[in-house]
């Protein structure tokens, strides 16, 4: 960064080389499968790239990108609320990474664990998650961040944290119940 | 340390769970004795390794140069800016007035010229004819010879207003 702030642009092509997987999973993991994730991803560069005169190495890198990341997710989650309040067709159609509790007795009792559809059920799980308790989980599950560097993220305290995580990990656990039940039998 | 149900579940929701990780010793005595906290604790494992199941995406092949091409096209125009929008706009602006004044001081000229042109030419008949009429009356004095020199009259002029002068007696 502090290359790309003395105008060499060859380090802001590593720097996109270097965290375009993970800024790319992050928004794929926070935003479920709405929007148009490479095109956020580009958005995060473009923000960092547009920064680079104001940037202060004061806190790691990574935390600020991060919060790019997830200011620029939550934005466009809430864009996408108003596109669904207008288009209520939108929002029927099944697409929009929705919680639909299912009925697991009508699931399809092979393999439930390796199947797609758990996929698709985990990242339901997670993109209807409380906006904060998403940011902690994905940052603590994916990232492995520790809890003080959630907070910097969040602009939060430790103890914020720490029950954003549990309370992150007891809805996940309760939404994904009725699939891991049935895995078992 | 004995611990109970709510201990067990608030430790439960700040543990990190992970493949084969050891409880502690009170909570596995716990666990042993409480058939419902056990199964609360498998389901917290199975759905943290649930998680696991996300799958991993990668970017298209074209996406950091695209990214670059767009960061750089964007600095490109951030240098073209300064000058550009605000001064082009000051400078376009400064041209439409000057257009504007040279055109109207123009304008105005032309019809000043017009208007004096027609107030000479209004004046012109009247004088003339004044002219002519002071001619008439004062024929006698000009056909004095005197008052042709001074008023310079040149010797045809003198013979015409003699004629002038003729016609008008043989009238009376």
């Amino acid at each position: 960064m502090l290359r790309l702030q003395r105008g060499d642009t060859g380090a802001f092509e590593e720097l996109v080389a270097h965290y375009q997987g993970i800024i790319l999973n992050l928004i794929v993991r926070f935003m479920g499968r709405r929007g148009s994730r490479e095109d956020l991803a580009q958005e995060v560069f473009l923000r960092v790239f547009r920064a680079r005169r104001d940037y202060r190495p004061e806190a790691r890198f990574s935390t600020w990108l991060y919060r790019i990341v997830f200011n620029l997710c939550i934005n466009e989650n809430q864009r996408d609320r108003r596109r669904r309040t207008v288009s209520l067709d939108g929002a029927a159609d099944g697409r929009d990474g929705s919680w639909d509790p299912v009925d697991p007795a009508g699931l399809p009792p092979e393999g439930l664990v390796e199947s797609e559809e758990l996929h698709e059920r985990v990242r339901a799980v997670v993109a209807e998650l409380p906006e904060s308790q998403r940011v902690a989980l994905v940052l603590d599950k994916y990232e492995g961040l520790s809890q003080r560097e959630i907070a910097a993220v969040l602009g939060t305290t430790e103890k914020a944290v720490k029950s954003l995580l549990a309370r992150a990990r007891d809805n996940v656990r309760d939404r994904l119940m009725p699939y891991l039940r049935r895995a078992e039998s | 340390m004995k611990v109970d149900c709510d201990d067990f579940r608030n430790w439960l929701g700040e543990r990190r769970p992970e493949p084969g990780q050891m409880l502690p010793e009170p909570w596995r005595q716990h666990l042993q004795s409480c058939a419902s906290c056990r199964e609360l604790e498998e389901l917290d494992q199975e759905a943290w390794q649930a998680l696991d199941s996300h799958p991993v995406v990668h970017a298209s092949p074209g996406f950091v140069a695209r990214v670059v091409r767009a960061a750089l096209g964007e600095a490109a125009r951030e240098r073209l800016r300064p000058i550009g929008r605000r001064w082009l706009l000051i400078a376009a602006a400064a041209l439409l007035l000057g257009i504007a004044g040279l055109w109207s001081l123009w304008t105005s000229a032309g019809e000043e010229e017009a208007q004096e042109l027609a107030r000479l030419e209004a004046q012109q008949l009247p004088e003339d004819f004044l002219r002519h009429l002071d001619l008439l009356e004062n024929l006698d004095l000009l056909a004095d010879e005197g008052v042709a020199a001074v008023l310079d009259l040149t010797s045809d002029e003198l013979a015409a207003l003699h004629a002038v002068e003729a016609m008008d007696e043989g009238g009376r």
